[in-house]
């Protein structure tokens, strides 16, 4: 140990000059001498404690009022002893203050910028705050008592040895130095030197920050962190330094670069502000220096972003426009823009989509065809939606809205642009349900649909949530449906109780009611028919009650189902008198109350026909599907080879375009044949007569030959195609009526008197859910619902409600 | 009713003193009420004018049987049917008048009608108006009925309307003959008067609202006149 660091002896605990000559000689080692002189001993540090405490307790023992402490006048404490230690504070001041200021010096004399002033500015820095803390241990005494009582005591400029270091540095080297050297613009040079790509010392930066920090003292706590010089000295330059940098940086980037890359770029800078937030700049900067960054790389730019949606758009670019919405979601209605383009190119894109399929079909649209096309829009960009826009509430809900525009509106779903009809969408969704749900269908069998049947309906679902009429919806399908059960075509029950569950939470219970009345009639009528076919078998002793043939009926409710009744009149054939007559006695039996109505137009049988040639091994055994019209036609054969028109007429009782829409199918199969007619002169010898003729013959065709043994003759006249198709649109007209006039009554009821426009709109908003009326539409039931009286007009364009 | 009544011959008694400036004075004034039983004596069979006695009784008071005041003076005697006015509403409405002399009579006849043809109507003239105009609608209704058969309401709107309406009208009985060609109902009827004079603040439409609470017939007739206006002007 060498010598210098041999303490003198202690000094007397009154003499204060040599005291604090004492503490001085200890101070140098740790602040000032050179650090290869061994720093200070433990041993020292000890002695220079003992040497401040017996001072700071000498006086005060010895009741000694020469300096000091009762000049304070009332202040007195009441022990009756003085605290010392002024004078030791006072000494140490000057002496931190002296050298401090020849430190400053020192940098000055060697002319120290930038990277050499940070790096000595550092270095002094960790040495003084090491030996404040050393210096706060060793004058703890003066520190817990002196100190203390003249803090509690309320005076200004008296601090902890600790924080006198920092504010002695604070005052005599940091503002002088950054008045002189600019400090500041030192470090944010190193700071600019990183931004540009350099490798720094960033262990030096954070350090020199935390200088700032700690130099920022409340004077009155101080404990408390302070940022006013962090704030004050680097912050605020920092953050305009960062504003020109990058407001320079990306406009001369953009000069040269696309916006694309552009954005990348953006990216890049506002991880690198954010990872320098972490590495050494102080936690609080973090919203003002990322708003600024936003500020200057994205808000100054976000007009030129996006002006580029579109294109990128157009090119599916999707991690480009995911990069895109990122940055313009972090500025206020930055993605307003990006909203509305994208709801017009989902919209267009949709409706090109449809035009596209439309010229590709001569005929009529194939519904499977025409939801696939919707559907490809659709799940295109809900990925981009949910993959790049992070399913956004905004840019959903303009992808909603494109969608659906685009399929309730396009050149299948509407014909002409602008016309007033309705959409043909929910039709033709439903009528690809029915193919999907139907058996045998084509698209059951596609060989190559790996897809299941439920995520077809799904699909089907997707489409379905965007249709305005869901009450077109709903009555097609009632009608497909209904035609499945009756004729027994349905897939699976499963399947159809899916689909039904799936409309019924997509739309609530009430859609469905129907739809599930529906396939309990049919469990009834089942359970009814066996019941039949029981009875019939059993009382089959007497003669009466056997039945001729096979005899299948379905009782189904009129109301719920909405079968065409039939439309002419007819004759039952005399073979199914009995069965007819059988049923109807056993039904009334068990139903008085209830009235049944034989829905002939729908009925349907099979007959077999022994008589014809059928090649080497001679008569040949056909069954031929047929609808009960054709088998009321064809049993009269069973008694006459040949009949005219007008006996066939009289036969059956059928109205014309029946009967000659039935016997066409039979005539085409050629199961009759058909001559003569019209007299025979009028009609020239090559010209085949017209089915229907006046005195037009039908007979038998003996050479009956078919490849097939199993005929359907039980084909669609084209007449009931149409009425039909006219039917529907009756139906839904009449149901949105009665429906539209509900809900006004529903809404006056409640209300008694309302605004004529609010009336309308609230109306809007009830029917929404079902179809979007319009506002004639309403008007209209207004007027019939004055007419009834339910409603009268009163002043100023209200109405009331009448009870 | 009674408020109707009430505002009826309250109101519409002082056309008459209006233009002669006879003042209050005249509601104090002693209402000879044997002179006005004597008047319905002179046109009556019994307690009622018959159809040929209303016809006298209409010459008699100055006016043609077609004149709009007719249906005024049906309204304020309370005729119950077309040709037919009933002794005691006869006299009570006279003498709730203050009008007991033929001349009396021809003068109010002649008020009643000048209001009713009035091109350029004051707010008492056309409040007036809106009375007779809804009355005539029930006055003609055939027992049982809601609804106005399409001729009858024609020709009253003809009767009526003429002077108010102008060229609208006759578009208006266009459109209803050669389009809309179905009896009227009192919605219809009643707001017709309304849109007349909606007209007249914008004769050209161009502010009529469809969505608003027009009834549709009359959004329908707005429409047709604006696309035969536009086909018109294209040409």
């Amino acid at each position: 140990m060498p010598a210098v660091n041999v303490p003198p002896v202690l000094p007397s605990p009154n003499d204060l000059v040599g005291t604090w000559a004492y503490v001085e000689h200890g101070i140098d080692y740790i602040l000032v001498r050179d650090l290869s002189e061994g720093g200070i001993t433990s041993q020292m540090y000890m002695s220079i404690y003992t040497a401040i405490h017996n001072f700071c307790i000498s006086r005060s023992n010895s009741g000694n009022t020469g300096m000091g402490g009762f000049n304070r006048g009332g202040a007195a404490p009441s022990r009756g002893a003085q605290l010392q230690g002024k004078e030791l504070y006072q000494y140490l001041k000057a002496y931190l203050s002296k050298h401090l200021r020849q430190v400053l010096q020192q940098i000055v004399d060697d002319n120290l910028h930038d990277i050499d002033l940070v790096q000595f500015y550092i270095k002094t820095w960790d040495r003084y705050t090491l030996g404040a803390r050393y210096l706060n241990h060793i004058f703890d005494y003066l520190n817990r008592h002196w100190v203390k009582r003249e803090r509690d005591e309320g005076r200004k400029g008296v601090f902890d040895v600790n924080t006198l270091c920092l504010t002695i540095w604070r005052d005599d080297l940091f503002k002088p130095l950054q008045e002189q050297r600019n400090l500041i613009q030192a470090v944010l040079n190193l700071i600019q030197r990183e931004r540009h790509g350099e490798t720094i010392a960033t262990v030096g930066v954070k350090k020199i920050i935390q200088c700032f920090v700690s130099l920022g003292l409340d004077e009155n706590d101080t404990k408390k962190v302070n940022l006013s010089i962090y704030r004050e000295y680097f912050e605020s330059p920092f953050l305009q330094t960062t504003a020109v940098f990058y407001t320079e940086e990306s406009k001369s980037f953009l000069q040269t670069n696309s916006i694309v890359e552009y954005m990348k770029k953006c990216e890049t800078r506002l991880a690198e502000e954010q990872r320098r937030l972490t590495v050494y700049l102080h936690p609080s900067s973090q919203p003002e220096l990322m708003e600024t960054c936003r500020r200057f790389l994205i808000q100054q730019h976000a007009t030129e972003m996006q002006q580029e949606f579109q294109a990128l758009l157009e090119q599916d670019r999707a991690s480009d426009m995911k990069r895109m919405f990122e940055l313009l979601s972090q500025i206020p209605e930055g993605l307003k823009p990006l909203q509305e383009q994208l709801e017009s190119h989902v919209k267009r894109q949709g409706i090109e989509a449809v035009v596209k399929l439309s010229k590709e079909t001569t005929s009529s649209v194939d519904p499977k065809s025409y939801t696939d096309t919707l559907l490809r829009v659709h799940t295109k960009y809900a990925k981009l939606v949910k993959e790049s826009f992070k399913d956004h509430t905004g840019l959903v809900k303009a992808f909603d809205t494109a969608c659906k525009a685009y399929i309730n509106y396009n050149v299948i779903a509407s014909g002409a642009a602008h016309s007033k009809g309705d959409s043909k969408t929910p039709e033709l969704l439903a009528r690809y349900s029915d193919s999907l749900l139907k058996k045998n269908s084509r698209e059951a069998d596609d060989a190559n649909a790996d897809v299941d049947l439920d995520s077809r309906l799904n699909n089907i679902m997707t489409i379905f949530q965007y249709v305005n009429e869901k009450d077109t919806f709903q009555t097609v399908y009632t009608r497909l449906l209904s035609k499945r059960l009756v004729h027994n075509t349905s897939a699976s029950d499963e399947a159809e109780t899916n689909m039904v569950s799936k409309l019924g939470e997509a739309c609530g219970v009430e859609y469905t009611v129907k739809l599930n009345r529906m396939f309990q009639d049919m469990s009834v009528s089942a359970s009814l028919q066996a019941e039949f076919k029981e009875l019939s078998y059993s009382s089959g002793d007497n003669g009466n009650g056997r039945l001729a043939a096979d005899f299948a009926v379905q009782v189904v409710s009129k109301g719920t189902w909405p079968l065409p009744g039939p439309k002419s009149p007819f004759n039952i054939p005399k073979d199914l008198v009995n069965a007819y007559e059988l049923y109807t006695s056993f039904y009334n039996k068990k139903h008085s109350g209830r009235k049944l109505s034989w829905l002939w137009n729908m009925s349907k049988g099979e007959l077999k026909m022994n008589f014809a040639a059928g090649g080497a091994t001679g008569k040949m055994s056909y069954t031929l599907q047929v609808s009960l019209y054709q088998m009321a036609i064809l049993l009269a054969y069973n008694t006459n080879d040949c009949y005219t028109i007008e006996q066939l007429r009289e036969i059956t009782a059928l109205s014309d375009d029946i009967l000659l829409g039935s016997l066409a199918i039979i005539l085409k199969a050629r199961v009759l044949t058909m001559c003569g007619g019209a007299g025979g002169s009028s009609s020239s010898k090559t010209a085949t007569p017209t089915v229907g003729e006046p005195n037009s013959i039908y007979r038998l065709n003996y050479d009956f030959k078919n490849k097939k043994i199993r005929l359907n003759l039980n084909l669609p006249i084209k007449s009931d195609q149409r009425a039909e198709s006219d039917e529907v649109a009756k139906s839904i007209e009449d149901d949105r009526k009665l429906f539209l006039q509900a809900v006004i009554v529903r809404i006056m009821k409640t209300r008694k008197e309302l605004k004529h426009m609010a009336l309308i709109q609230e109306t809007i908003e009830q029917s929404k859910k079902r179809f979007m009326p319009k506002v004639p539409e309403i008007k209209k039931n207004i007027d019939a619902l004055i007419e009834k009286e339910y409603l009268q007009r009163g002043n100023d364009n209200t109405l009331q409600y009448l009870a | 009713s009674r408020a109707i009544n009430g505002y009826y011959s309250g109101e519409f008694r002082d056309i008459r003193n209006a233009s002669n400036s006879t003042s209050k004075g005249s509601a104090a004034r002693k209402v000879n009420t044997s002179a006005i039983e004597a008047i319905f004596d002179n046109y009556a069979e019994g307690d009622a004018i018959g159809v040929d006695g209303t016809i006298r009784y209409i010459q008699d008071l100055g006016l043609q049987l077609e004149d709009a005041a007719v249906l005024a003076l049906a309204m304020v005697l309370k005729s119950p049917e077309m040709g037919r006015f009933d002794r005691r509403e006869f006299i009570d409405c006279w003498q709730d008048l203050t009008i007991d002399s033929l001349a009396d009579m021809q003068q109010q006849a002649a008020a009643y009608q000048k209001a009713l043809t009035s091109t350029n109507p004051s707010s008492d003239d056309l409040a007036l108006f809106k009375s007779v105009y809804q009355f005539t609608f029930k006055y003609n209704l055939a027992p049982g009925q809601r609804v106005l058969p399409l001729e009858t309401a024609v020709d009253y709107w003809r009767l009526l309307l003429g002077p108010l309406a102008g060229d609208h009208l006759t578009a208006w009985l266009d459109f209803m003959t050669q389009v809309y060609q179905k009896s009227v109902s009192k919605d219809t009827w009643n707001m017709f008067f309304e849109f007349v004079l909606y007209l007249r603040q914008d004769p050209l439409m161009t502010e009529y609202d469809p969505t608003g609470a027009w009834p549709s017939v009359i959004d329908d007739f707005v429409e047709r006149m604006k696309t035969t206006d536009a086909a018109n002007t294209s040409q």
